[in-house]
């Protein structure tokens, strides 16, 4: 229990350590860039991939469960809205959690245990600043990213499977859809996706920095570290989705 | 000049350093000797600022390290070269990255001066022309000596070599031994290494203390070392 508390202050002050160097400019935009490409080309393929299976999935239970009621010509709005309101931002968090997330907690972790963090603060630089910084800088500007790259996607995957197999027209799908989403929707689901930044960036970093025992160390603490995001994605989401729909429920 | 008055360090109600005073004069190149867990590490991370006392102080050129605050110990840094026991070079970065890192980060040096710097650097150690490889490629003893280029090529005051010679063959150790009295010798760099290999100790440094549990048992130079009376001094000299 003290240890756990002693634990949350700490990440309490990495987080005051970098919103005090992102208010003061000290940002390094080289680094961000390339934190960038490495999280966002690294996660890109496999969000595609589980965003077209998730928008195909919900068109053939949409198909089964709307044909009940006659009202399978409304697939594409049961689709389109799922994804963007909620499954989107969800399933993307996760799978960036899972690529990214883990990737930069094993990649700090690893710095941490060899001494390159210490040697970096001995040469007069602060860690936070070279190495957590940019990392959770690029998950704010790589996670929407993925998400509307997950939307547009899983609505693609939802298409294919109500044009091919539930005989709807083409361009019906396509007028269903646009007239589907409302701003509010978007930005509903979008809202979630700055949250879970937050919180994969921060637990990552956190996590990687701190971890101490050699190899097995750098195994144990980027497993928490990924295990921990999965439970606050899941648990957040609870919540915000309860704030926006009691500020913005019928959007 | 170096100037350490009764330095406690305890982790978990454990002391660790015991009340230590030492003073180390500008260019000495001073070796801290003892076994493994007799605080030669915690002693060289508490003259890089890494570590704060329990008790008394530390000064280099005359600033109490303990009453700097974290910004002022970033800037005091810039006079420190560490050479980790692993070399702690960034493993993302090449060679040629690595040694130019505190280039970039505390000078206003134009590319190309940085790259004359790297490579004058790269060549006092012997590792000319090795530049664009990464850490993974190179063998521990090449590591060390990169890292030896990239703790001094800052201008450092001070160089704290910690455990420079583990892990490495008997041929390399003396290599990397000479290359640490030469550098300091060459850069007038106040040096001080920890180690619990008497042999390249002696023959670098021109003056060593033995460390046992935390207190300095032994402090001078080979020959009065060597005719201590210190029944754990002879027996470690003798090992």
């Amino acid at each position: 229990m003290k240890d756990t508390i002693i634990g949350l202050g700490k990440a309490v002050c990495l987080l005051g350590d970098v919103l005090k160097y992102i208010v003061r400019g000290r940002v390094r935009w080289d680094e961000v860039f390339k934190q960038v490409y490495e999280q966002g080309v690294g996660s890109l393929i496999i969000v595609t991939l589980a965003s077209a299976a998730s928008g195909a999935v919900l068109a053939m239970q949409g198909q089964v469960m709307m044909g009940r009621f006659g009202a399978k010509e409304f697939i594409a709005q049961l689709v389109a809205l799922s994804l963007v309101r909620e499954m989107s931002p969800v399933f993307t968090a996760l799978v960036f959690s899972g690529k990214a997330g883990a990737g930069m907690a094993a990649e700090l972790a690893t710095m941490s245990v060899n001494n390159q963090l210490q040697a970096t603060r001995v040469m007069g630089v602060d860690p936070v600043e070279f190495f957590v910084v940019p990392r959770m800088l690029a998950c704010f500007l790589v996670l929407p990213v993925l998400v509307v790259v997950s939307e547009l996607v899983g609505i693609l995957g939802g298409y294919f499977i109500a044009v091919t197999q539930a005989g709807i027209p083409s361009s019906y799908y396509y007028y269903q859809t646009v007239h589907a989403i409302g701003y509010s929707d978007f930005f509903c689901g979008f809202i979630k996706i700055f949250v879970f930044a937050l919180l994969i960036g921060w637990v990552c970093c956190y996590k990687g920095i701190s971890t101490t025992g050699g190899s097995l160390g750098v195994g144990r603490f980027t497993t928490a570290a990924v295990a921990l995001c999965y439970v606050l994605v899941i648990v957040s989401n609870t919540f915000v989705t309860k704030m926006v729909l009691t500020f913005w429920g019928n959007g | 000049m170096i100037r350490i008055s009764g330095l406690v360090k305890m982790f978990n109600g454990v002391s660790v350093i015991e009340g230590m005073d030492l003073t180390i004069p500008t260019g000495e190149i001073l070796a801290v000797m003892g076994p493994s867990g007799t605080g030669k590490t915690v002693l060289l991370q508490h003259l890089a600022g890494l570590l704060t006392p329990d008790a008394g102080t530390i000064e280099i050129d005359g600033q109490d390290i303990g009453a700097l605050n974290d910004t002022e110990l970033l800037l005091f840094r810039h006079r420190i070269g560490y050479l980790f026991q692993e070399g702690a070079l960034f493993d993302f970065m090449t060679v040629e990255e690595n040694v130019a890192f505190p280039l970039k980060e505390h000078t206003r040096l134009n590319p190309t001066e940085i790259q004359t710097k790297v490579n004058e650097f790269l060549e006092l150690v012997d590792m000319a022309g090795q530049g664009d490889k990464y850490p993974s490629e190179l063998s521990g003893g090449m590591k060390k000596r990169v890292a030896l280029a990239r703790a001094m090529v800052g201008d450092a005051k001070v160089l704290l070599c910690d455990e420079p010679t583990s892990g490495l063959d008997p041929m390399r150790s003396r290599d990397i031994s000479e290359l640490i009295r030469r550098l300091s010798k060459k850069l007038g760099c106040t040096t001080v290494l920890t180690t619990h290999d008497v042999i390249n100790a002696l023959r670098t440094a021109d003056r060593a203390v033995v460390l046992n549990e935390g207190r300095i048992v032994a402090d001078g130079d080979e020959a009065l070392l060597r005719s201590s009376v210190n029944v754990f001094v002879k027996e470690f000299l003798r090992v």
